[in-house]
């Protein structure tokens, strides 16, 4: 199944749209980790050593955040077409 | 085991390669050339004594300036004391400190002020590539900086300027013939 | 004179009443104490300012201290500090620029630069190495910023100078008038005012000789480690793509845009997108000194009536553009431009601008208040003729050249409920409702609203792990969480106070998208570099034990002219009235809430959580005794505790 993927900002600085292609019954884990895939040496700006995503990227599921205020996300099951998009709640000045 | 690297037929020189069309394609001018410049030719950290410049106007503008490594120097030829050594990399040639004078007749010559003359001891100075590893390619966060020879990126700049030209042109045909109508109207 | 690599080494005092110059050294445990920068100046406005200075008399300095990095190759360590008694709230005054005009002053030879007395007539100082000449500027009295630096700039065929200068706004005073540095800014508490009053119109420095370094290869090293942590550090490539503008992406998802004067969660921000700012107006990715990072952007209108118009830009400025209801990239470029033109910060103007538009929106002004104008939000016109009424203080610029704190205690009528400020400076950032540690960490700044005083971002990028093995709770990674807030704030404000010391930058190197890598370039790199270029070898903790120490001088400084717990507060809009609209949508800031932090914060700086006065052990403790006397001594002659 296919997966959109949208990461904002770009954290490569460059592609913020990505589609996946998941098995079915793939989780956002599976996504996250199959992005960190595509980042290779660069997967540090995605995930922990743990390979969970950073706390500081907030997950939203078709425009629903789920992630919650302590920067862990719930381990959904996704379906073709949902969207997910990675949000740096990150602020700076 | 290192590749035979070629003799190039022309000097090599560091040469400022922007990206147009990106940008962060640019040099951002960030000044971090000068400064590792002057710290690793002259021991300190002292931007006017740097052999490579950054020159920049507003709005946004930066571009690096140094040493174009000329066939026939005219820095060389007016040195009235020779300081202007051989250095190992072929045609490029660097500053004696213990011959200058500084007197200043090469930055006066120097049609592209590459030149510099450290205001602590009032000698010159002049890019020799840091011996063919120079230190501002290495550290450029923007990596516009490349080792050329002039003809290296001969055929690309030719192509550019051609266009350039041949806007200038147009442009060149388009106001003429707008003149040509004015003139017609008011006669 | 004190011969340490990395560093000038003297010290310059200017007097203009007297048009003398004395060129001195500092003493040289300063050097070991405050490291430079910020840490100088809030040391030496310590003494060379107390309670009952007037920030605009002769007498009062003005202080501008490059950081003790700025001028060497260390990455990003671009940044000076002008130091002044705070034009706005009365205490603690400083302002930060990425320009050149402190290393210009190192390469001359000094660690910080004092000015002192006023002059008879406009003046202008040229710093040229050991020869300080004082010229008339009654030509550029006037001028604005642009005009200003490139007239000087022009005198000097042979010699690239750098200029500190100030616009019409600092001429007349405004309460928050910038100093320029070129294009930088030292942006607020009023050091342009004050650089005004002594009727200083332009500091131009030159300066032939450089600055050692004590181990170039170790230091080269250190700047590879950095460049590869920034690769990987997702904070930062956004930066080189977007520049500052990214943060609206933050704000939308919030929900704190602060809109309207601070009233709107939900705003119309579709034409101020990062993505607006990059495509029609970015001219490229610029930096500021030594910066790998790019993210300076200087932006133009392209096309229409105002084609060719530009002006720096930075993100904060776009977000008061909001507080003031702009919702066009073009008119919000203009204001903008108005702003950094006639040298004034659009933080406290943008402020008092919302302020006086939901006046006239609740009918407390009138337009006939307003000279005959009406004043709505988000209506280009009027806020760029206000604009430039208030730099020179014509009709209701005048009052509003005050700031919002000083206009709505004039106006009076129920006006003080929509001046949004903290110790009277006018508040920044992002809308902390919902959010109480960014609330307290306003409250806390020791110069008055300000979110670069400290990073309460840290709860958006700590583990859970990571918050109770560093604050003592697991809270502390949650937005919502209390508990270990209060230290995180503590070790924030510590932490980005390096960053003014060594002169690096606070989001290239205090922000980071985990506590690795802040840690790793705030704290470790930050000591590496500075031992490498020094020679003095200095730890991270030695670093944050340092910022420290200078921060509580600052709060003693604070603590002299009168403030207390109460003044460490925000305005009570944020308390009462809920956010509107958005993510965040009926979120207040938490009394309770906000109570509880600030009770551990105290706690954790070892000052008095009822008063919030320091604790005399605490001084001890950093080595601050002639701070201690001092306030002993004003004990003494108030008959007032300042010392707990």
């Amino acid at each position: 199944m296919e997966v959109a993927v949208k990461i904002l900002p770009p954290a490569d600085g460059k592609r913020q749209d990505f589609k996946l292609n998941l098995p079915h019954g793939s989780t956002v884990q599976d996504a996250v980790d199959e992005l960190a895939r595509i980042f290779g040496e660069r997967k540090m700006l995605l995930i922990n050593d743990k390979k969970k995503l950073l706390p500081a990227w907030k997950v939203y599921l078709n425009e629903q955040l789920i992630s919650s205020s302590n920067g862990e996300y719930s381990n959904k099951v996704l379906n073709e077409g949902d969207t997910l998009m990675l949000l740096l709640a990150l602020a700076g000045g | 085991m290192k590749k035979a690297v070629a003799k190039p037929k022309l000097p090599l020189r560091v040469e400022y390669q922007p990206t147009p069309e990106k940008l962060e394609g640019w040099c951002a001018g960030c000044r971090l050339c000068e400064v590792l410049c002057s710290l690793q030719n002259i021991g300190i950290c002292n931007p006017k004594a740097s052999r490579i410049r950054v020159i920049s106007w507003q709005p946004s503008v930066d571009v690096p300036v140094t040493c174009r490594q000329c066939k026939d120097p005219l820095c060389a030829e007016v040195c009235p004391v020779d300081a202007f050594v051989e250095t190992a990399i072929e045609g490029v040639l660097r500053v004696e400190p213990e011959q200058c004078i500084g007197c200043g007749a090469c930055a006066e010559a120097c049609p592209f002020g590459a030149i510099s003359i450290d205001p602590s001891t009032g000698l010159a100075g002049k890019c020799d590539l840091c011996g063919g590893e120079p230190i501002c390619i290495e550290y450029c966060p923007a990596d516009v900086l490349k080792l050329l020879t002039s003809e290296s990126n001969r055929q690309e700049k030719m192509e550019q300027w051609a266009r350039v030209v041949q806007e200038q042109k147009e442009k060149a045909e388009t106001v003429l013939r707008e003149i040509a109508a004015g003139s017609e109207q008011n006669g | 004179m004190v011969k340490i690599a990395g560093y000038g080494g003297k010290f310059l005092r200017i007097d203009l009443t007297s048009q003398k110059a004395y060129i001195d050294s500092l003493p040289s445990e300063y050097y070991e104490d405050y490291i430079g920068g910020r840490g100088f100046n809030s040391r030496l406005l310590f003494d060379l300012a107390g309670p009952v200075t007037d920030p605009l008399s002769p007498e009062a300095p003005l202080l501008i201290a490059p950081g003790a990095l700025h001028g060497t190759p260390v990455p990003t360590a671009s940044r000076s500090t002008a130091t002044v008694k705070n034009v706005l709230s009365g205490g603690h005054g400083d302002a930060h620029g990425g320009g050149y005009v402190g290393s210009e002053l190192k390469y001359a030879g000094y660690d910080v630069l004092v000015i002192t007395g006023r002059a008879e007539k406009p003046t202008w100082v040229l710093i040229n190495d050991d020869k300080v000449e004082f010229h008339d500027a009654s030509e550029l009295w006037g001028k604005k910023i642009r005009e200003t630096q490139e007239a000087l700039k022009g005198k000097f065929s042979s010699k690239k100078i750098e200029v500190a200068c100030i616009g019409p706004a600092g001429e007349n005073l405004v309460k928050y008038a910038i100093i320029a540095d070129g294009v930088a800014t030292f942006g607020r508490t009023g050091v342009g005012a004050v650089m005004g009053s002594k009727n200083l119109k332009a500091v131009a420095v030159y300066g032939s000789g450089g600055l050692a370094i004590h181990d170039p290869e170790r230091l080269l090293k250190a700047i590879k480690k950095y460049s590869e942590i920034i690769k990987l550090d997702a904070y930062l490539p956004p930066a080189v793509t977007y520049g500052s503008p990214r943060f609206m992406w933050h704000r939308v998802k919030h929900g704190i845009h602060g809109a309207c004067n601070w009233r709107l969660g939900d705003f119309k921000w579709q034409q101020l997108s990062p993505e607006i700012f990059r495509e029609k107006h970015t001219l490229k990715a610029a930096s500021c000194a030594m910066c790998p990072v790019r993210c300076r952007r200087d932006m133009m209108i392209k096309d229409g009536e105002h084609q060719g118009e530009y002006t720096k830009i930075e993100w904060e400025s776009i977000a008061r553009s909001m507080t003031m209801g702009l919702t066009e990239s073009v008119v919000v470029i203009r204001v903008i431009t108005a702003f950094n033109e006639l040298g004034m910060d659009i933080e406290c103007g943008g402020d008092a601008i919302a302020f006086a538009q939901e006046c006239f929106e609740k009918g407390i002004l009138t337009e006939e208040d307003l000279d005959g104008d009406s004043l709505n939000f988000g209506d280009a016109e009027s806020i760029l003729k206000t604009i430039y009424k208030i730099a020179y203080r014509e009709g209701i610029g005048d009052l509003l050249a005050d700031g919002c704190y000083y206009a709505s205690q004039a106006i009076g009528r129920g006006s003080e409920k929509c001046a949004m400020h903290i110790k009277g400076v006018g508040v920044t950032a992002g809308d902390p409702r919902g959010m109480p540690v960014r609330a307290v960490s306003y409250a806390t700044s020791t110069r008055g609203s300000d979110h670069l005083r400290s990073n309460p971002y840290v709860e958006e990028i700590a583990t859970p792990e990571e918050a109770e093995r560093m604050f003592g709770s697991k809270e502390a990674a949650d937005l919502k969480g209390v508990k270990g807030k209060g230290r995180m704030l503590k070790w924030s404000e510590d932490l980005v106070t390096i960053g003014d010391l060594l002169g690096t930058c606070k989001w290239a190197f205090y922000r980071a998208a985990n506590m690795q890598y802040l840690q790793e370039k705030g704290l470790n790199l930050a000591g590496e570099f500075y031992s490498a270029v020094t020679g003095r070898e200095t730890s991270g903790d030695d670093l944050m034990l340092a910022a420290e120490r200078v921060y509580n001088i600052e709060k003693a400084f604070n603590v002299r002219v009168g403030m207390r717990r109460k003044d460490d507060t925000i305005p009570e809009r944020f308390f009462n009235e809920p956010n509107r609209g958005g993510p965040n949508d009926g979120a207040i800031v938490e009394r309770d809430k906000f109570n509880i932090i600030l009770d551990e914060y105290y706690e954790a700086r070892g000052w008095d959580p009822r008063t919030s006065l320091q604790k005399e052990a605490t001084l001890e403790r950093l080595g601050l005794s002639h701070i201690k006397d001092v306030l002993r001594k004003e004990e003494q002659e108030k008959g007032e505790k300042l010392l707990l």
